[in-house]
Protein backbone atom coordinates (compact mmCIF):
# COMPACT_ATOMS: atom_id res chain seq x y z
CA UNK A 1 0.00 0.00 0.00
CA UNK A 2 2.86 2.53 1.05
CA UNK A 3 4.71 1.39 -2.06
CA UNK A 4 1.31 2.38 -4.29
CA UNK A 5 1.02 5.53 -1.88
CA UNK A 6 4.73 6.77 -2.97
CA UNK A 7 4.89 5.68 -6.83
CA UNK A 8 1.29 8.09 -7.08
CA UNK A 9 2.88 10.64 -4.68
CA UNK A 10 6.19 10.87 -7.13
CA UNK A 11 4.21 10.86 -9.97
CA UNK A 12 2.19 14.10 -8.84
CA UNK A 13 5.76 15.36 -7.60
CA UNK A 14 7.35 15.22 -10.50
CA UNK A 15 4.07 16.35 -12.59
CA UNK A 16 4.19 19.34 -9.94
CA UNK A 17 7.17 19.97 -10.55
CA UNK A 18 6.91 19.79 -14.66
CA UNK A 19 3.85 22.35 -14.38
CA UNK A 20 5.88 24.76 -12.56
CA UNK A 21 8.44 25.01 -15.41
CA UNK A 22 5.51 24.79 -17.96
CA UNK A 23 3.72 27.30 -16.25
CA UNK A 24 6.41 29.71 -16.24
CA UNK A 25 7.35 29.17 -19.51
CA UNK A 26 3.48 29.82 -19.95
CA UNK A 27 3.56 32.81 -17.64
CA UNK A 28 6.50 33.97 -20.03
CA UNK A 29 4.62 33.23 -23.46
CA UNK A 30 1.27 34.79 -21.54
CA UNK A 31 3.33 38.19 -20.79
CA UNK A 32 4.91 38.24 -24.28
CA UNK A 33 1.23 38.03 -25.34
CA UNK A 34 0.19 39.98 -22.67
CA UNK A 35 2.40 42.62 -24.06
CA UNK A 36 1.24 42.45 -27.46
CA UNK A 37 -1.88 42.67 -25.89
CA UNK A 38 -1.69 45.66 -23.92
CA UNK A 39 0.28 46.95 -26.85
CA UNK A 40 -2.63 46.53 -28.88
CA UNK A 41 -5.38 47.69 -26.69
CA UNK A 42 -3.51 50.19 -23.80
CA UNK A 43 -2.04 52.48 -26.28
CA UNK A 44 -4.60 54.55 -28.28
CA UNK A 45 -2.91 54.51 -30.98
CA UNK A 46 -3.04 50.69 -31.31
CA UNK A 47 -6.31 49.23 -32.74
CA UNK A 48 -6.94 46.00 -32.84
CA UNK A 49 -8.21 45.01 -36.39
CA UNK A 50 -10.61 42.19 -37.54
CA UNK A 51 -10.78 41.13 -41.03
CA UNK A 52 -12.98 38.73 -42.53
CA UNK A 53 -11.83 35.73 -43.96
CA UNK A 54 -11.83 35.07 -47.65
CA UNK A 55 -15.24 32.51 -47.73
CA UNK A 56 -17.32 35.49 -45.60
CA UNK A 57 -16.13 37.72 -48.29
CA UNK A 58 -17.52 36.08 -51.24
CA UNK A 59 -20.22 35.03 -49.16
CA UNK A 60 -20.98 38.79 -48.44
CA UNK A 61 -20.51 39.49 -52.13
CA UNK A 62 -21.99 36.67 -53.87
CA UNK A 63 -25.47 37.26 -53.06
CA UNK A 64 -26.87 34.96 -55.74
CA UNK A 65 -26.25 31.78 -57.59
CA UNK A 66 -23.74 32.90 -60.36
CA UNK A 67 -21.51 31.09 -62.72
CA UNK A 68 -17.39 30.83 -60.61
CA UNK A 69 -14.98 30.98 -63.32
CA UNK A 70 -12.24 28.71 -61.77
CA UNK A 71 -10.28 29.38 -64.61
CA UNK A 72 -8.98 32.61 -62.70
CA UNK A 73 -7.52 30.94 -59.67
CA UNK A 74 -3.70 30.68 -59.28
CA UNK A 75 -2.75 27.15 -60.61
CA UNK A 76 -1.66 24.87 -57.60
CA UNK A 77 2.11 23.96 -60.21
CA UNK A 78 3.11 27.63 -59.26
CA UNK A 79 3.44 27.13 -55.52
CA UNK A 80 6.97 25.06 -56.01
CA UNK A 81 8.32 27.87 -57.54
CA UNK A 82 7.70 30.11 -54.72
CA UNK A 83 11.20 30.45 -52.84
CA UNK A 84 11.43 33.02 -50.10
CA UNK A 85 9.41 33.00 -46.97
CA UNK A 86 7.87 36.46 -48.72
CA UNK A 87 5.74 34.69 -51.38
CA UNK A 88 5.71 31.85 -49.49
CA UNK A 89 3.13 33.68 -46.84
CA UNK A 90 1.90 35.81 -49.64
CA UNK A 91 0.90 33.30 -52.05
CA UNK A 92 -0.57 31.33 -49.16
CA UNK A 93 -2.90 33.59 -48.60
CA UNK A 94 -3.46 33.42 -52.15
CA UNK A 95 -4.51 29.72 -52.05
CA UNK A 96 -6.62 30.10 -48.89
CA UNK A 97 -8.80 32.64 -51.07
CA UNK A 98 -8.61 30.08 -53.68
CA UNK A 99 -9.76 27.35 -51.69
CA UNK A 100 -12.67 29.75 -50.20
CA UNK A 101 -13.87 30.19 -53.68
CA UNK A 102 -13.59 27.07 -55.45
CA UNK A 103 -15.45 25.52 -52.35
CA UNK A 104 -18.08 28.21 -53.34
CA UNK A 105 -18.17 26.22 -56.62
CA UNK A 106 -20.98 23.39 -57.40
CA UNK A 107 -19.39 20.94 -59.18
CA UNK A 108 -18.17 17.30 -59.15
CA UNK A 109 -14.38 18.27 -58.73
CA UNK A 110 -11.78 17.27 -56.67
CA UNK A 111 -9.86 20.70 -57.02
CA UNK A 112 -10.22 21.85 -53.73
CA UNK A 113 -8.12 18.47 -52.02
CA UNK A 114 -5.46 19.72 -54.60
CA UNK A 115 -5.44 23.37 -52.96
CA UNK A 116 -5.96 22.45 -49.72
CA UNK A 117 -2.61 19.92 -50.26
CA UNK A 118 -1.05 23.06 -51.13
CA UNK A 119 -2.34 25.14 -48.57
CA UNK A 120 -0.43 22.79 -46.17
CA UNK A 121 2.56 22.49 -48.06
CA UNK A 122 3.21 26.37 -47.59
CA UNK A 123 2.41 26.76 -43.68
CA UNK A 124 4.83 24.06 -43.30
CA UNK A 125 7.43 26.47 -45.15
CA UNK A 126 6.52 29.21 -42.77
CA UNK A 127 6.48 27.14 -39.83
CA UNK A 128 2.98 26.96 -39.49
CA UNK A 129 2.62 23.12 -38.30
CA UNK A 130 -0.67 21.22 -37.99
CA UNK A 131 -3.50 23.45 -38.95
CA UNK A 132 -4.17 21.60 -41.91
CA UNK A 133 -4.04 17.90 -40.73
CA UNK A 134 -5.29 14.25 -41.80
CA UNK A 135 -8.66 15.14 -39.79
CA UNK A 136 -9.10 18.50 -42.06
CA UNK A 137 -8.45 16.45 -45.15
CA UNK A 138 -10.65 13.68 -44.37
CA UNK A 139 -13.44 15.79 -43.46
CA UNK A 140 -13.13 17.94 -46.66
CA UNK A 141 -12.60 14.38 -48.74
CA UNK A 142 -16.21 13.75 -47.11
CA UNK A 143 -17.79 16.93 -47.90
CA UNK A 144 -16.36 17.74 -51.27
CA UNK A 145 -20.06 17.84 -52.49
CA UNK A 146 -21.52 20.13 -49.19
CA UNK A 147 -21.03 23.51 -49.77
CA UNK A 148 -21.79 25.10 -46.75
CA UNK A 149 -19.69 21.99 -45.04
CA UNK A 150 -16.66 23.65 -47.41
CA UNK A 151 -17.08 27.40 -46.30
CA UNK A 152 -16.93 26.07 -42.36
CA UNK A 153 -13.92 24.34 -42.91
CA UNK A 154 -12.75 26.84 -44.96
CA UNK A 155 -13.25 29.74 -42.20
CA UNK A 156 -12.14 27.39 -39.56
CA UNK A 157 -8.54 27.17 -41.69
CA UNK A 158 -8.37 30.86 -42.10
CA UNK A 159 -9.28 31.61 -38.38
CA UNK A 160 -7.13 28.98 -37.19
CA UNK A 161 -3.82 30.34 -38.74
CA UNK A 162 -4.13 34.00 -37.97
CA UNK A 163 -4.75 33.14 -34.62
CA UNK A 164 -1.13 30.90 -34.19
CA UNK A 165 0.18 34.10 -36.22
CA UNK A 166 -1.07 36.77 -33.84
CA UNK A 167 -0.26 34.36 -30.41
CA UNK A 168 3.24 33.23 -31.40
CA UNK A 169 4.28 37.37 -32.08
CA UNK A 170 4.51 36.57 -35.85
CA UNK A 171 2.23 39.43 -37.48
CA UNK A 172 4.58 40.02 -40.25
CA UNK A 173 3.66 37.07 -41.69
CA UNK A 174 -0.01 37.47 -41.04
CA UNK A 175 -0.14 40.73 -42.85
CA UNK A 176 2.22 39.28 -45.81
CA UNK A 177 -0.89 36.32 -45.94
CA UNK A 178 -3.91 38.38 -45.68
CA UNK A 179 -1.97 40.34 -48.48
CA UNK A 180 -2.59 37.73 -51.01
CA UNK A 181 -5.70 36.58 -49.31
CA UNK A 182 -7.42 40.17 -49.90
CA UNK A 183 -5.90 41.00 -53.25
CA UNK A 184 -6.92 37.09 -54.28
CA UNK A 185 -10.28 37.52 -53.51
CA UNK A 186 -10.96 41.07 -54.54
CA UNK A 187 -9.22 39.50 -58.50
CA UNK A 188 -11.70 36.94 -58.56
CA UNK A 189 -14.71 38.82 -57.86
CA UNK A 190 -14.11 41.56 -60.06
CA UNK A 191 -13.20 38.95 -62.90
CA UNK A 192 -16.10 37.04 -62.03
CA UNK A 193 -18.68 39.94 -63.08
CA UNK A 194 -19.10 42.21 -65.93
CA UNK A 195 -20.04 46.08 -64.70
CA UNK A 196 -23.85 45.34 -66.71
CA UNK A 197 -24.66 42.25 -64.98
CA UNK A 198 -25.63 42.48 -61.57
CA UNK A 199 -25.69 46.50 -59.99
CA UNK A 200 -25.84 44.85 -56.49
CA UNK A 201 -22.97 42.32 -56.67
CA UNK A 202 -20.69 45.20 -57.96
CA UNK A 203 -21.60 47.40 -55.14
CA UNK A 204 -20.65 44.43 -52.72
CA UNK A 205 -17.36 44.09 -54.03
CA UNK A 206 -16.66 47.38 -53.95
CA UNK A 207 -17.81 47.56 -50.20
CA UNK A 208 -15.21 45.44 -49.55
CA UNK A 209 -13.41 48.90 -49.62
CA UNK A 210 -14.03 48.97 -45.97
CA UNK A 211 -12.76 45.38 -45.54
CA UNK A 212 -9.45 46.72 -47.49
CA UNK A 213 -9.22 50.25 -45.39
CA UNK A 214 -9.10 48.19 -42.21
CA UNK A 215 -6.32 45.65 -43.49
CA UNK A 216 -4.40 48.16 -44.52
CA UNK A 217 -4.35 50.20 -41.45
CA UNK A 218 -3.32 46.58 -39.81
CA UNK A 219 -0.51 46.51 -41.69
CA UNK A 220 1.03 49.29 -41.18
CA UNK A 221 1.22 49.03 -37.31
CA UNK A 222 4.01 47.16 -38.95
CA UNK A 223 5.53 48.81 -41.79
CA UNK A 224 9.16 48.74 -40.36
CA UNK A 225 9.49 45.01 -41.30
CA UNK A 226 10.99 45.23 -44.23
CA UNK A 227 8.77 42.73 -46.14
CA UNK A 228 5.74 44.57 -44.88
CA UNK A 229 7.19 47.77 -45.86
CA UNK A 230 7.29 46.16 -49.74
CA UNK A 231 4.06 44.80 -49.31
CA UNK A 232 2.38 48.20 -48.41
CA UNK A 233 4.38 49.93 -51.50
CA UNK A 234 3.06 47.87 -53.98
CA UNK A 235 -0.71 48.13 -52.76
CA UNK A 236 -0.46 51.72 -52.99
CA UNK A 237 -2.32 51.22 -56.52
CA UNK A 238 -5.01 49.59 -54.71
CA UNK A 239 -5.32 52.08 -52.23
CA UNK A 240 -4.89 55.39 -54.37
CA UNK A 241 -7.85 53.76 -56.31
CA UNK A 242 -10.02 53.02 -53.11
CA UNK A 243 -9.26 56.81 -51.60
CA UNK A 244 -10.37 58.37 -54.64
CA UNK A 245 -13.67 57.01 -55.31
CA UNK A 246 -17.13 59.13 -54.91
CA UNK A 247 -19.35 58.45 -52.60
CA UNK A 248 -22.68 59.82 -51.24
CA UNK A 249 -23.03 60.39 -47.83
CA UNK A 250 -26.23 60.87 -45.69
CA UNK A 251 -26.13 61.82 -41.49
CA UNK A 252 -26.62 58.35 -39.74
CA UNK A 253 -29.76 58.30 -37.71
CA UNK A 254 -29.49 55.66 -34.51
CA UNK A 255 -33.29 54.21 -33.91
CA UNK A 256 -34.70 52.05 -31.51
CA UNK A 257 -37.23 49.60 -32.69
CA UNK A 258 -40.25 49.48 -29.86
CA UNK A 259 -40.96 45.80 -29.83
CA UNK A 260 -37.55 43.83 -29.63
CA UNK A 261 -34.68 47.13 -28.42
CA UNK A 262 -33.10 46.40 -31.77
CA UNK A 263 -30.92 49.59 -32.94
CA UNK A 264 -31.82 50.69 -36.19
CA UNK A 265 -28.47 52.47 -38.05
CA UNK A 266 -29.38 54.11 -41.11
CA UNK A 267 -27.60 56.63 -42.85
CA UNK A 268 -23.78 56.76 -43.30
CA UNK A 269 -21.41 56.59 -47.00
CA UNK A 270 -22.15 54.67 -49.91
CA UNK A 271 -19.92 54.08 -52.69
CA UNK A 272 -20.90 55.66 -56.12
CA UNK A 273 -20.03 52.83 -58.51
CA UNK A 274 -19.25 53.78 -62.26
CA UNK A 275 -17.95 52.00 -65.40
CA UNK A 276 -14.88 53.92 -65.09
CA UNK A 277 -14.31 53.03 -61.30
CA UNK A 278 -14.79 49.76 -61.97
CA UNK A 279 -12.67 49.20 -65.24
CA UNK A 280 -10.09 51.35 -62.43
CA UNK A 281 -11.11 48.96 -59.98
CA UNK A 282 -10.69 45.53 -62.44
CA UNK A 283 -6.84 46.99 -63.57
CA UNK A 284 -5.40 47.74 -60.67
CA UNK A 285 -6.42 44.41 -58.81
CA UNK A 286 -5.21 42.81 -61.75
CA UNK A 287 -2.27 44.30 -62.21
CA UNK A 288 -1.07 44.44 -58.53
CA UNK A 289 -2.30 40.51 -58.53
CA UNK A 290 -0.16 39.38 -61.17
CA UNK A 291 2.59 40.72 -59.46
CA UNK A 292 1.93 38.88 -56.07
CA UNK A 293 1.74 35.44 -57.93
CA UNK A 294 4.54 35.76 -60.36
CA UNK A 295 7.36 33.97 -59.47
CA UNK A 296 9.09 35.23 -56.30
CA UNK A 297 11.24 38.36 -58.56
CA UNK A 298 8.22 39.91 -57.63
CA UNK A 299 7.50 42.93 -54.66
CA UNK A 300 11.94 42.41 -53.91
CA UNK B 1 -7.39 3.54 3.93
CA UNK B 2 -9.83 6.86 4.07
CA UNK B 3 -6.10 8.80 5.00
CA UNK B 4 -5.54 7.28 1.59
CA UNK B 5 -8.77 8.65 0.03
CA UNK B 6 -7.88 11.96 1.47
CA UNK B 7 -4.30 12.33 -0.14
CA UNK B 8 -5.69 10.97 -3.69
CA UNK B 9 -8.57 13.67 -3.28
CA UNK B 10 -6.11 16.58 -2.51
CA UNK B 11 -3.68 15.41 -5.37
CA UNK B 12 -6.50 15.22 -8.20
CA UNK B 13 -7.41 19.05 -6.68
CA UNK B 14 -3.96 20.11 -7.24
CA UNK B 15 -4.07 18.56 -10.80
CA UNK B 16 -7.07 19.95 -11.77
CA UNK B 17 -6.01 23.49 -9.93
CA UNK B 18 -3.00 23.75 -12.08
CA UNK B 19 -4.66 22.69 -15.37
CA UNK B 20 -6.80 25.45 -14.97
CA UNK B 21 -4.21 28.04 -14.51
CA UNK B 22 -2.73 27.31 -17.54
CA UNK B 23 -5.80 28.07 -19.42
CA UNK B 24 -5.75 31.03 -21.67
CA UNK B 25 -7.97 33.38 -23.38
CA UNK B 26 -8.23 31.54 -26.94
CA UNK B 27 -11.75 30.60 -28.10
CA UNK B 28 -13.23 32.51 -24.30
CA UNK B 29 -15.95 34.10 -26.67
CA UNK B 30 -16.89 30.61 -27.45
CA UNK B 31 -17.85 29.56 -23.42
CA UNK B 32 -21.52 30.37 -21.72
CA UNK B 33 -21.92 33.99 -20.94
CA UNK B 34 -20.83 35.01 -24.77
CA UNK B 35 -23.31 32.55 -26.12
CA UNK B 36 -26.69 33.09 -27.68
CA UNK B 37 -29.26 30.44 -26.81
CA UNK B 38 -32.34 31.55 -29.65
CA UNK B 39 -30.66 31.50 -32.91
CA UNK B 40 -33.41 33.36 -34.80
CA UNK B 41 -31.51 32.85 -37.90
CA UNK B 42 -28.46 33.92 -36.69
CA UNK B 43 -25.03 32.68 -37.49
CA UNK B 44 -21.62 33.20 -36.18
CA UNK B 45 -19.68 35.63 -37.80
CA UNK B 46 -16.00 35.07 -37.69
CA UNK B 47 -14.52 38.58 -36.59
CA UNK B 48 -15.69 37.05 -33.11
CA UNK B 49 -13.05 37.43 -30.37
CA UNK B 50 -11.55 37.32 -27.53
CA UNK B 51 -8.90 38.68 -25.58
CA UNK B 52 -6.75 39.38 -21.99
CA UNK B 53 -7.34 43.07 -20.97
CA UNK B 54 -6.30 45.13 -17.72
CA UNK B 55 -9.42 45.92 -15.84
CA UNK B 56 -10.30 49.86 -15.91
CA UNK B 57 -8.32 50.49 -18.80
CA UNK B 58 -10.51 51.21 -22.54
CA UNK B 59 -9.37 48.74 -25.19
CA UNK B 60 -10.24 49.20 -28.67
CA UNK B 61 -11.86 46.76 -31.45
CA UNK B 62 -12.61 47.80 -35.01
CA UNK B 63 -14.58 45.23 -37.83
CA UNK B 64 -16.23 45.36 -40.84
CA UNK B 65 -20.26 45.87 -40.40
CA UNK B 66 -22.03 44.78 -44.31
CA UNK B 67 -25.18 46.62 -45.09
CA UNK B 68 -28.55 44.98 -44.93
CA UNK B 69 -27.45 42.61 -42.02
CA UNK B 70 -29.23 42.04 -38.24
CA UNK B 71 -26.16 41.31 -36.02
CA UNK B 72 -26.29 40.67 -32.35
CA UNK B 73 -23.19 41.37 -30.34
CA UNK B 74 -22.43 39.32 -27.22
CA UNK B 75 -19.50 40.60 -24.66
CA UNK B 76 -18.34 38.64 -21.66
CA UNK B 77 -15.98 38.01 -18.97
CA UNK B 78 -15.05 36.27 -15.72
CA UNK B 79 -17.95 36.12 -13.20
CA UNK B 80 -17.10 39.00 -10.72
CA UNK B 81 -15.54 41.72 -13.13
CA UNK B 82 -19.08 42.81 -14.24
CA UNK B 83 -19.73 45.21 -15.61
CA UNK B 84 -18.36 45.50 -18.58
CA UNK B 85 -18.47 49.04 -20.66
CA UNK B 86 -18.57 49.56 -24.38
CA UNK B 87 -19.59 52.33 -26.47
CA UNK B 88 -19.82 52.00 -30.46
CA UNK B 89 -18.99 54.41 -32.88
CA UNK B 90 -18.40 55.09 -36.29
CA UNK B 91 -15.05 54.71 -37.16
CA UNK B 92 -14.88 57.60 -40.25
CA UNK B 93 -17.18 59.97 -38.34
CA UNK B 94 -16.29 58.94 -34.61
CA UNK B 95 -19.83 59.36 -33.87
CA UNK B 96 -21.09 57.23 -31.21
CA UNK B 97 -24.17 55.33 -31.73
CA UNK B 98 -24.48 53.43 -28.57
CA UNK B 99 -23.11 53.92 -25.07
CA UNK B 100 -24.46 50.96 -22.85
CA UNK B 101 -24.24 52.62 -19.57
CA UNK B 102 -27.35 53.87 -21.20
CA UNK B 103 -28.94 50.76 -20.70
CA UNK B 104 -27.25 49.49 -17.32
CA UNK B 105 -24.40 47.98 -19.21
CA UNK B 106 -25.99 45.61 -20.46
CA UNK B 107 -23.89 42.52 -22.14
CA UNK B 108 -25.45 42.35 -25.31
CA UNK B 109 -26.87 44.65 -28.06
CA UNK B 110 -28.61 43.97 -31.32
CA UNK B 111 -28.55 45.85 -34.80
CA UNK B 112 -29.90 46.53 -38.12
CA UNK B 113 -27.27 48.60 -40.56
CA UNK B 114 -28.44 49.81 -43.49
CA UNK B 115 -24.65 50.66 -44.97
CA UNK B 116 -21.17 48.73 -44.88
CA UNK B 117 -19.16 50.78 -42.27
CA UNK B 118 -16.21 49.92 -39.65
CA UNK B 119 -17.24 50.30 -36.53
CA UNK B 120 -15.17 50.53 -33.13
CA UNK B 121 -15.89 49.37 -30.17
CA UNK B 122 -14.27 50.88 -27.25
CA UNK B 123 -14.20 48.42 -24.16
CA UNK B 124 -13.31 48.53 -20.47
CA UNK B 125 -13.87 46.41 -18.09
CA UNK B 126 -14.93 48.21 -15.10
CA UNK B 127 -15.04 45.21 -12.82
CA UNK B 128 -16.66 47.28 -10.35
CA UNK B 129 -15.99 44.58 -7.18
CA UNK B 130 -12.98 44.17 -7.97
CA UNK B 131 -10.56 45.99 -5.21
CA UNK B 132 -6.79 46.13 -6.51
CA UNK B 133 -5.60 44.99 -2.90
CA UNK B 134 -7.61 41.63 -2.91
CA UNK B 135 -8.27 40.44 -6.45
CA UNK B 136 -5.75 37.48 -7.43
CA UNK B 137 -5.25 39.49 -10.76
CA UNK B 138 -5.96 42.51 -12.90
CA UNK B 139 -5.96 41.20 -16.28
CA UNK B 140 -8.96 38.99 -16.74
CA UNK B 141 -10.34 37.19 -20.49
CA UNK B 142 -13.09 39.23 -22.27
CA UNK B 143 -14.86 37.21 -24.96
CA UNK B 144 -16.81 39.84 -28.04
CA UNK B 145 -19.38 37.25 -29.96
CA UNK B 146 -20.76 38.87 -33.15
CA UNK B 147 -23.85 37.15 -34.56
CA UNK B 148 -25.20 38.19 -38.00
CA UNK B 149 -27.93 37.16 -40.35
CA UNK B 150 -29.10 38.85 -43.54
CA UNK B 151 -32.38 41.22 -42.83
CA UNK B 152 -34.96 38.89 -43.30
CA UNK B 153 -37.50 40.07 -45.96
CA UNK B 154 -41.06 41.80 -44.97
CA UNK B 155 -44.25 40.97 -46.93
CA UNK B 156 -45.50 38.04 -48.73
Amino acid sequence: MKMKLIIVLGFFTFFAFTQCKSEKKENSQQSTEHEEITQAFGNSDKVVYMLPSPDEMFSEIFIEDLELKPEYVNPVTNATNYVDIKSQSINLGVYISDFAYLSAVNDNTTDELEYLKVIRELMDKVNLYGIVDENMLDRINNNLMVKDSLDKISQELYYKMSNTLESSDRNNILVLVSTGAIVEALYLAINNIDFDQSGEIIQNIFDQKFVFDNYYEFASQYKDDIYVKTVLKELTAIKDMFDHLDFSETDIEVTKESDNDFLVIQGGKEIIVTEEAYIGFRENITNVRTLLVSISKSIN
Amino acid sequence: MIRMKKIYFLLIALFITTSAFSQRCDNYHKSGDCKIYRSDGFEYYGQSRSALLEIKKQATFKAVFYGDRDYKVVLCTDYGYYPIHYVISNADTQEILYDNSEDDYVESVGFTIDKTQNLVFDITVLAEDVKPKDSFDLRVCVGVNIYWRKVPKLGF
